[in-house]
C-alpha cells in the first residue's frame, strides 16, 4: 500500500503536481479504492492537522517579520551595517552578509530576507562593478544566515512537527548562525580580495557615528534577546510570543519609527497571507499521509533500516544527511521540514544524537538546498531579480557551497557548536 | 482576501487577550479554542487564494523539458486532475461536517461543524479557482503569478 502511495506521489511530483496536491492526489486514490479506511477520517486528520494551538505560532512569526520590513527598521539596519563593514574590501558584499545576520533577529524567512536584499543592494553593487554571479551568490547565501538566527521558521516549524523543544532550537540556531556570518564573511574577503573589489566607504567611520545608528535600531537588535529571554523564564509559549511579537513590531512602527500605515501594515498581512496558505495547505494534505505511514509502521522501518546501517552512528549520520541534502537539492526548504525530517529524526535520536542538535544542522542543510540546482528557490528569486543566469550564479557560488558544507559537517561531528547555548542557558 | 485579512488579524488579538488576560489574573477560557477555530478557516482560504497565484510550491524542471504541445496537454490534465481531487474532498468534507454537527466545543459550546466546514467551503473555491485557470490555459491565456515568493 506504501509502496504504491510513494510511486504515485513521486510521479505527480515529477510531472509538476504542486506537492500538496501531490499527496492529495497520492493519498486519497488509495484509501478509496482499499477498505483501508473511510475517507471521512482522512477528513478527519485534515482537520485535526489544523486544531493545534503551537501550530498558531507558524502564522504569527511570518507575520510580525513581514511587518517589521515595513516599519523602517530595514534601513536603519542596513545604515548600521553599512557604517560597520563598508570600509572592507569588498564593502557592500560584506554589508549584505552582516545585513542578513542583523535581519536574522527580526526575520524567520530566508527568500524574503534574499528578495529584500536583492532590491536594495543588487543595484549599488553592479554600479561598483561586482560581477552579477558574484553579487547573487552572496545575497543568497547569506540569506540563510537569516533562516538559522532566532525566530527562525523553519526551526519552529521542525519543534512543531518532530515535537522537540522550540525554545531550545531556537536558542541552538544562535552559535551557528553567527559561525556561518564570520565564514561567508572571510570567504566573500577572499574572493574580493582576487578581483579587486573596492570598499563602499573611503576610511572606518568614526565610532560616535556607529554608536548613533546602534542606538537608532535598538528597537530590532534587542528583539531577539527580548525573545530568547521570554522562552528561557517560560513566560510565554511560542505561540503566545509570536502574537507579542507581532504587537511589538506594530507598537515599534507606530510610536517609535512612525513609518506604519494603514496601506503597507494591510500588504504586510495580504503577504503574510500567502505565506501561509502554501504551508498549511501542505500540512493539512500530509496529516492523512501521515496518519497512513502510522497505520503502516513505516516510520519504525526507516529508523530500523538508518540505525541498522553498519559501522557506528557517524555511517547512520552520514546517511541521513546526504538524503537530506539531495532532498534539499530538489525540494523546498519548508516543503522538506514537514516531509523529510520527521522520517529521519528517529533514526538520529535512535542511535544517539540530541534531536536540538539534528534539528538545527538538517534546518541549515535544506536552508542551502535553496541555493542549489536543479530547484533552488532562493536561488530562482535572487537570479530573477538580479537577471543573472544560473550558470553564472552556479560558477560563483561555488567557494560558498565548499564553505557552508564544511561548516556544516564541523556542527554535525562537534554538538557542542549548537549545544552549548541551550544547554546552558535552558 | 479581505476575510483572510480580517482573520489572521482577529486570531492575533484573541491570543492577545489569553496571554494578558493569564497575567492579569483573569484567565480567558475560550481565546485557545476560538484561535483555532478561526485559525483552520484562515489556513484553507489562505490556501486558496495562494492557489488562485499559482503560489503552491511544485517542481517544474522536468515540465519545462517537454515541448509546448506536450506541455500544454500535461499542464491540463493535471488542472483536471487536481478538480476531479477537489470535488471528492468537498464531498467528504461535507460528511465530516454533518457528522461533527452534534458535538460542541467545550467552552464556548458552537457546534465544532462550524470549524469543520472550513474544510469543503475552501476546497470548494479552489475548485472555482481551478476550472477559471482551466479556462485560462485553453485560452492560451498565460498563469496570473503572484510578485513575490513564499518563504
Amino acid at each position: 500500500m506504501l509502496t504504491l502511495i510513494a510511486v504515485l506521489f513521486f510521479v505527480f511530483l515529477a510531472i509538476g503536481v504542486p506537492v500538496a496536491f501531490a499527496l492529495g492526489l497520492a493519498t486519497v486514490p488509495v484509501f478509496m479504492v482499499g477498505d483501508y479506511m473511510p475517507l471521512t477520517v482522512a477528513m478527519q486528520r485534515m482537520y485535526g492537522a489544523t486544531q493545534s494551538f503551537p501550530l498558531l505560532a507558524v502564522p504569527f512569526f511570518i507575520l510580525a517579520g513581514n511587518l517589521m520590513n515595513i516599519t523602517g527598521i530595514t534601513d536603519r539596519l542596513l545604515t548600521f551595517a553599512r557604517l560597520l563593514t563598508g570600509w572592507m574590501v569588498g564593502g557592500l558584499a560584506q554589508v549584505s552578509i552582516v545585513l542578513s545576520a542583523l535581519m536574522g533577529g527580526i526575520s524567520g524567512s530566508a527568500v524574503a530576507d534574499a528578495a529584500m536584499e536583492s532590491r536594495l543592494l543588487g543595484p549599488a553593487m553592479a554600479r561598483r562593478g561586482y560581477a552579477t554571479g558574484f553579487t547573487a551568490s552572496v545575497i543568497a547565501f547569506s540569506s540563510v544566515i537569516t533562516a538559522t538566527i532566532p525566530p527562525s521558521i523553519g526551526l519552529i516549524l521542525f519543534g512543531f512537527i518532530s515535537e522537540v523543544s522550540i525554545g531550545r532550537l531556537l536558542l541552538g540556531g544562535v552559535v551557528p548562525g553567527i559561525l556561518m556570518t564570520a565564514v561567508l564573511m572571510g570567504v566573500t574577503s577572499l574572493v574580493a580580495h582576487r578581483m579587486g573589489y573596492e570598499p563602499e566607504l573611503a576610511e572606518r567611520p568614526a565610532f560616535r557615528e556607529v554608536a548613533a545608528s546602534f542606538f537608532d535600531c535598538i528597537w530590532a537588535l534587542l528583539f531577539p534577546v527580548f525573545l530568547l529571554i521570554g522562552f528561557r523564564f517560560g513566560v510565554f509559549t511560542a505561540t503566545e510570543a509570536g502574537a507579542i511579537v507581532v504587537a511589538y513590531a506594530l507598537a515599534i512602527g507606530t510610536f517609535v519609527y512612525r513609518e506604519l500605515t494603514w496601506d503597507n501594515l494591510i500588504a504586510a498581512m495580504r503577504d503574510s497571507v500567502f505565506d501561509i496558505g502554501m504551508v498549511m495547505l501542505i500540512i493539512v494534505m500530509a496529516a492523512v499521509l501521515g496518519h497512513a505511514l502510522t497505520i503502516e509502521q513505516a516510520p519504525h522501518a526507516i529508523t530500523g533500516f538508518l540505525a541498522g546501517l553498519p559501522g557506528d552512528k557517524y555511517v547512520t549520520l552520514f546517511a541521513v544527511l546526504a538524503i537530506v541534502f539531495l532532498a534539499g537539492t530538489v525540494m523546498e526548504a519548508t516543503v522538506n521540514v514537514l516531509l523529510v525530517t520527521p522520517l529521519v529524526l528517529p533514526a538520529l535520536v535512535h542511535v544517539g544524537f540530541d534531536p536540538v542538535h539534528m534539528g538545527v544542522v538538517m534546518i541549515i542543510l535544506v536552508s542551502v538546498g535553496g541555493n542549489t540546482p536543479p530547484v533552488g528557490v532562493i536561488m530562482y528569486t535572487v537570479c530573477g531579480i538580479l537577471k543573472c543566469s544560473f550558470a553564472d550564479f552556479v560558477k560563483w557560488s561555488w567557494p560558498y557551497v565548499v564553505a557552508m558544507v564544511v561548516l556544516i559537517a564541523a556542527m554535525a561531528l562537534v554538538p557542542e557548536i549548537v549545544l552549548f547555548l541551550p544547554d546552558h542557558l535552558m | 482576501m479581505f476575510a483572510a485579512v480580517a482573520l489572521l488579524g482577529a486570531i492575533v488579538a484573541v491570543v492577545l487577550v489569553g496571554t494578558v488576560g493569564r497575567y492579569v489574573g483573569r484567565p480567558v477560557v475560550w481565546s485557545d479554542e476560538v484561535a483555532q477555530a478561526l485559525f483552520i478557516w484562515l489556513a484553507m482560504l489562505a490556501a486558496d487564494l495562494t492557489l488562485q497565484r499559482a503560489g503552491h510550491f511544485r517542481i517544474d524542471v522536468l515540465v519545462g523539458l517537454l515541448p509546448p504541445r506536450l506541455r500544454f496537454l500535461l499542464e491540463l490534465a493535471i488542472k483536471v486532475t487536481i478538480a476531479v481531487l477537489l470535488v471528492f474532498l468537498v464531498y467528504y468534507g461535507m460528511r465530516l461536517v454533518r457528522l461533527s454537527d452534534p458535538r460542541p466545543l467545550p467552552m464556548t459550546g458552537v457546534p465544532s461543524s462550524f470549524a469543520a466546514a472550513a474544510l469543503p467551503v475552501a476546497y470548494g473555491l479552489m475548485i472555482i479557482t481551478v476550472v477559471e485557470q482551466i479556462v485560462r490555459h485553453w485560452r492560451g491565456l498565460p498563469e496570473v503569478h503572484g510578485e513575490r515568493d513564499v518563504m
